[in-house]
Order: C-alpha cells, then structure tokens, then sequence
C-alpha cells in the first residue's frame, strides 16, 4: 500500500503542475488605478483564473487558469480591448512568471 | 494747500495698503499626514478625522488626524470615491459592480436604479444618489425611487469617457470626467451646464471637489491640483507635495489631498 502510495506521488505531482497554464499580458495604457482595478475585473471573467497580480508602473498582468481551458491569444486581446486598453503582448507559460517588482520589494 | 497735500499722500496710503490686503489669497502647502500601508483613492471627514478607501487592499480605514488606523471596514471589492451621509458610509464597490451603505455596525446594498459596471465614484445630496458608472461612461441618479442617466459615451460638451468621481451641491453636479481630463458640470435635472478644466492639458482627472466659491480638480499623472471659480475660471494650479493625487477635500479653510502614489495627505491652507 505505501509502496503504490509512494509510486503516485511524483505522478500526481506532476499532475498538479501540469493542470495550471500560466499567462502574462503587457498592456499598453494601463497608467491609474481606475485603469488597473477596471482591467482587473475584466480579466477575472476567465474562467478558473487565479492568481492573478497587475504591476501598475510596469503595465505587466499575470494569471494563471487551468490548462486545458487557457483560452486563445485573441479572446485575452479582445478582454483587454473591451476594457479600453491593448495588449502590447501575450506570452503562455507551463511555469508561473516571475513578478517584475518582486526585486523591488 | 500743504495740508490738503499731506492729505491726498495720507488717503493714497491708505488706499495702496486697502489693495494689498485685497490680493486673493491663494491656496499654500502647510503639511503633511502619513499613511502606512494605505493605497488611498477617496476621502471623506468625520469628526475625529478622516475615513479613507483602500483600493489596494479591499477596505476603508478610518484615521485620526495623525494618520493613525482607529477602524477598517474589510471584505470590500477594490473600493472607490465614497461618500458620507446622516451617519452613513456609502461605498462604490469597483470591483463587484455595487454600491453599499455602512450603518456603523453592517453592509447593506445599496440600489441605484440601473446596472453598474465598475461604480467609482458615489455622491450623495439633495435628495439624490449619484454615481459614476466608469465603463458605461454616465452617471446614474436615483432620486425618489426613479432614476436617469447623465451623460453618455464621447468627448463632445455633455458626453463623458470614464466618469469617477462626482459632487453635488445645492444647484449642480460636478463629474470628474477623468479620461476627457475634464470636469463636467449638469444641472439636478441632468442637463449639460459647462465643462471646467479643458484647456489646462489635465492628464486623468481622478477627482473632483465643490465648495461654495472654488471647484478643485486632482490631475493624476500632471501630479497637480487645479482651482476654479464656479464659472470655470482658473484661479490657480499648483502641485508641491503631490504625488498621483485622487481626491481633495475642503473643510473650513482647509484643502485636504490625497496622493494614491504617494500614500499620504497633503493639507494646503488659504494665506
């Protein structure tokens, strides 16, 4: 029984890392906090999103969502339209991005 | 003849000193009150000191004069311009598209009498409850359980694009129309009365304050704060101790600004 719990382990490990997709959004015009909160709020409509943290002063947003409903580079641009911004960038990831003002504090 | 010449010295004297004391007085940096860990947006005055929005952490504190945290009222959705009436806090959550009221001891929500979508700003005054529906770009006003819309998306006189904050006193409403960086001024009814701060190259025009003779306007990213007559006659512009400045406040002879940036209150006196 241990032995078949301890052959689990690493899969269900894996499994867990491999469920989440990772995204980060550079958003041109993201400048108050109005801007931000209201992209916030906008963003929070994907489905399964967690974790997600906008850096104001560098217009950087990462979230992550789960992996097999990441939604397609298009759909995030047009939340990110709708929401009176653009999308300078998208980028995926099956790792977490690290936070650009993490340095500074 | 000398005496009538000493007397005509005597009465330009006294006429030069009149017309010094007669220059307008103009608003003066005086100091500072600290904030710690508060991302401050709006403001409004108790009688022991201020209650601020925490937009960066989801609640309001009450401060004393000092800065001081006496109270917070967690649980909140990224809240906003608030406002206080009868021994009532009203709070537009950006976040959840609601506006609530703050008994003293419970949340109750409040209807406006339309759908919001990211409320920033609520007002409340003459029998009215305003509020600045940002991405509907209008204000929706409830007065005697009905309501209507001010405003509508554009950049026309008369149109609003991302309203925030609103005041209203006994003859208008003043809506920081924050991105045509300007403040709009309509009537109790809703009609279009004047547009303020147009030609002053404002940079988001977070927020808005109306007392009885001078219009206050917060410049987000021009880090200034802009004084009008009622009219919309610039009276003057200055911005020492400013840093992302979201909301004035004027008591007595006292402006009181808060900086989001800056995380503090800068007060600036009439000299």
């Amino acid at each position: 029984m241990l032995a078949l719990l301890a052959l689990n382990l690493p899969a269900r490990a894996q499994e867990a890392t491999a469920e989440r997709a990772y995204i980060q959004i550079r958003v041109n015009g993201l400048s108050c906090p109005f801007c931000a909160y209201g992209l916030e709020k906008k963003l929070k409509k994907i489905a399964g999103q967690k974790n997600l943290h906008i850096q104001l002063e560098e217009g950087l947003v990462t979230l992550d969502v789960p992996a097999d409903k990441k939604p397609a580079k298009e759909t995030i641009q047009k939340i990110v339209t709708d929401a009176g911004f653009t999308a300078k960038e998208v980028n995926f990831s099956d790792t977490p991005f690290k936070h650009e003002d993490e340095d500074s504090h | 003849m000398k005496t009538a010449t000493n007397l005509l010295i005597a009465f330009l004297g006294i006429a030069l000193l009149s017309a010094c004391n007669n220059k307008p007085k103009e608003w003066v940096y005086s100091g500072t009150i600290k904030l710690t860990g508060i991302a401050p947006i709006g403001m409004i005055a108790t009688a022991d000191g201020f209650w601020l929005s925490d937009v960066d952490h989801d609640r309001l504190v009450k401060i004393d004069n000092s800065g001081t945290v006496l109270q917070e009222i967690a649980g909140l959705t990224r809240p906003m311009h608030i406002d206080g009436h009868d021994d009532n806090l009203y709070i537009p959550q950006f976040g959840a598209d609601k506006i609530v009221r703050w008994d003293g001891s419970a949340l109750h929500e409040v209807s406006p009498g339309d759908s919001l979508d990211a409320p920033g700003g609520v007002a409340m005054g003459e029998g009215m409850l305003a509020v600045a529906d940002f991405f509907n770009h209008r204000i929706v006003v409830n007065k005697q359980d009905s309501s209507f819309i001010i405003g509508k998306e554009g950049h026309d006189n008369g149109s609003l694009y991302y309203p925030t904050d609103l005041k209203i006193d006994r003859d208008y409403l003043y809506i920081a129309d924050a991105y045509n960086n300007r403040v709009e001024v309509y009537d109790h009814r809703g009609k279009y009365v004047r547009t303020i701060g147009w030609q002053e190259g404002i940079r988001v025009a977070t927020g808005v304050e109306a007392g009885n003779q001078q219009i206050f306007i917060t410049d987000f990213h021009g880090n200034r704060l802009l004084v009008y007559d009622v009219y919309g006659q610039l009276l003057q512009t200055f911005n020492a101790h400013l840093d992302n400045p979201t909301d004035a406040l004027l008591i007595d002879d006292k402006l009181y600004v808060v900086n989001y940036r800056g995380q503090d209150i800068s007060i600036y006196e009439l000299r």
